[in-house]
């Protein structure tokens, strides 16, 4: 990991609260579970990273960020935080699926893939999607979507043997009811900055970086229902 | 000030994105503005979401353009201003978080600032030897004030509406006369062509004692006239000019009230409203018959932007009260009496 460039990371898009540091070989994290008061602690949680690598802000090579989907306000302060520390010093942004990070991060926890990533959306859907996970790739099997859980199982029908279930969409019963026996769900994880970070970082070797038309928050549900 | 300061203001309280460069010996460097009124025209008023969205959309350019404008890098800001409440707070939210992660990766000061203490300070930007006590009428979409200022940061409240700011009684207003969306404007426009005689509409409140206000009974007479004169275009302009007049009348009335009261000459107007021409002028005749004074932002500068921020962050520089510090701070209720000057420098 010698050739780790300095990045940071945050998500915010749940209760979770988190930042992460790549830098000099080593990758540092803050996390926090605080509802509602993201905006309380992120910037304490990054300066501590970077003043722990004895690096300042000027000397990050990036910025990554969860953008959702997850809670609409959560995902707007670390694109927002995102955004400003951008700007400040020209530096390109790496936008990665909150999904996607849960994914990962299921994945690191327990190799077993496919991962059904799944987040409690309220109003009884759910965000979702699928991932099929290696050490060296992470591909997507169905997009990210939002549905009624009874949606997400229809498609399901003849689920593949051997996948794994994650994220806060598992605690809702009719989801619980359709895992089936057997099958491996944690319904207490969330996305961090660490598994955004590790993603991000893939994009960054190879060039794949977002302007700041392409580093938006995906919602997934507009705020006006007709 | 002996020093120079140049200040970002980011304004991002309701539905415009709003970002400024103003430097204290050269003024203002740049100025821009993104108005988000095409997003909620189709619903015919501000989505709180909607708005935070977009905020999100913009920021970023926005802010590097007027950097542009400005010919001024990043790292040669000396603090960033920012929109800290009161407002929507999902709007608020994402200008704070922007700001700050922007003062913090550059290590300078992040202030936070009071949307409606900048709308009060706006018209000092152009009129420089023009300072406190003053008295001023707030009017916007979300509030009705009149408001004695001693000095910068101390302020209390002389009168307020007990009900609709006095925007919102014109958009609602324009509503029922099915005007387009931001109906304020079109109202005021429609009402050039009518006749304020031909309705009689009440002056509330002027019989009482104090500078409150209270617009909501306007707007209700306003539908009941509606309701019994459809299809009538004549009708409609005479009534949006009853309603414009009504409010004028009673805003005029209570300026005077709250610069008799406080013993001041000076009116300071701000806020959308404060663009209306009808208001302008009244207020201006009334005032000037008495030997007093009234003072305005340019019309650009009476509605929602990032150059009162900017400015008032420069009067704020050194205050340790707005320094956000690692707390990103937003706040949707505000209330300006809870303000104080900033502290003289050490």
């Amino acid at each position: 990991m010698k050739d780790v460039p300095a990045v940071l990371a945050l998500e915010t898009s749940t209760e979770v609260c988190s930042a992460a540091l790549a830098a000099g070989g080593r990758i540092g994290e803050r996390t926090l579970t605080v509802p509602r008061e993201h905006t309380r602690h992120i910037l304490g949680q990054v300066d501590e990273l970077l003043g722990e690598a004895g690096l300042a802000a000027a000397d990050l090579e990036a910025v990554a960020f969860g953008r959702g989907p997850g809670t609409f306000t959560g995902v707007r302060v670390a694109t927002a935080l995102a955004q400003g520390l951008a700007v400040a010093h020209g530096l390109p942004l790496l936008p990665v699926s909150s999904l996607a990070a849960l994914a990962w991060r299921a994945w690191r926890e327990h190799p077993v893939s496919p991962v059904l990533a799944v987040m409690d959306a309220r109003l009884e859907e759910v965000y979702w999607a699928m991932f099929e996970i290696g050490a060296e790739e992470v591909s997507v099997l169905h997009p990210e979507s939002l549905s009624m859980p009874a949606e997400l199982l229809a498609q399901l029908s003849s689920p593949p043997g051997g996948w794994q279930g994650a994220g806060s969409g598992w605690a809702l019963p009719e989801m619980r009811a359709g895992a089936g026996p057997g099958t491996m769900v944690d319904s207490g994880l969330r996305p961090d900055a660490r598994s955004v970070l590790e993603l991000a970082l893939r994009d960054f070797r190879a060039g794949r970086v977002a302007d700041f038309e392409q580093a938006q928050p995906t919602y997934l549900r507009h705020p006006v229902r007709s | 000030m002996t020093q120079t300061a140049r200040v970002l203001g980011i304004e991002t309280s309701c539905d415009e994105t709003g970002i400024a460069v103003w430097d204290s010996a050269r003024g203002l460097l740049s100025h821009k503005l993104y108005s988000q009124v095409k997003t909620h025209r189709q619903y015919g008023g501000v989505v709180p979401e909607l708005a935070s969205r977009d905020h999100v959309r913009r920021l970023p350019q926005l802010t590097v353009d007027a950097l542009e404008e400005a010919g001024c890098l990043p790292t040669e800001l000396d603090a960033i201003a920012y929109t800290a409440g009161p407002g929507l707070i999902g709007a608020l939210m994402s200008g704070a978080s922007f700001a700050c992660a922007m003062a913090y990766a550059l290590d300078r000061p992040a202030l936070a600032i009071h949307h409606m203490e900048a709308h009060l300070l706006a018209p000092l930007m152009d009129n420089p030897d023009f300072s406190p006590p003053f008295a001023a009428l707030l009017v916007s979409g979300g509030h009705s004030l009149l408001m004695q200022v001693d000095r910068i940061g101390q302020y209390t409240c002389l009168g307020q509406s007990i009900d609709d700011a006095v925007g919102e009684a014109f958009d609602k207003t324009a509503r029922i006369l099915d005007l387009p969306y931001p109906g304020g404007p079109a109202l005021a426009k429609l009402a050039e062509r009518g006749d304020p005689e031909r309705f009689h509409f009440p002056r509330p409140m002027l019989d009482r004692e104090g500078c409150d206000m209270s617009f909501s009974g306007l707007k209700t007479h306003a539908r009941r006239l509606a309701e019994a004169h459809p299809e009538d275009a004549q009708a409609a302009a005479d009534i949006a000019a009853g309603f414009q007049e009504a409010v004028v009348d009673v805003l005029v009335a209570k300026s005077q009230r709250a610069l008799a009261q406080s013993g001041l000459d000076h009116l300071v107007v701000a806020g959308g409203v404060g663009a209306n021409r009808r208001l302008r002028s009244r207020l201006a005749q009334a005032l000037e018959e008495n030997g007093q004074q009234v003072l305005w932002p340019p019309p650009e500068y009476c509605t929602d932007n990032g150059a009162m921020i900017a400015f008032a962050g420069s009067l704020r520089l050194r205050d340790p009260a707005a320094l956000s510090g690692l707390e990103i701070r937003s706040r949707a209720r505000w209330p300006l009496e809870e303000l104080a000057s900033p502290s003289p420098l050490a």
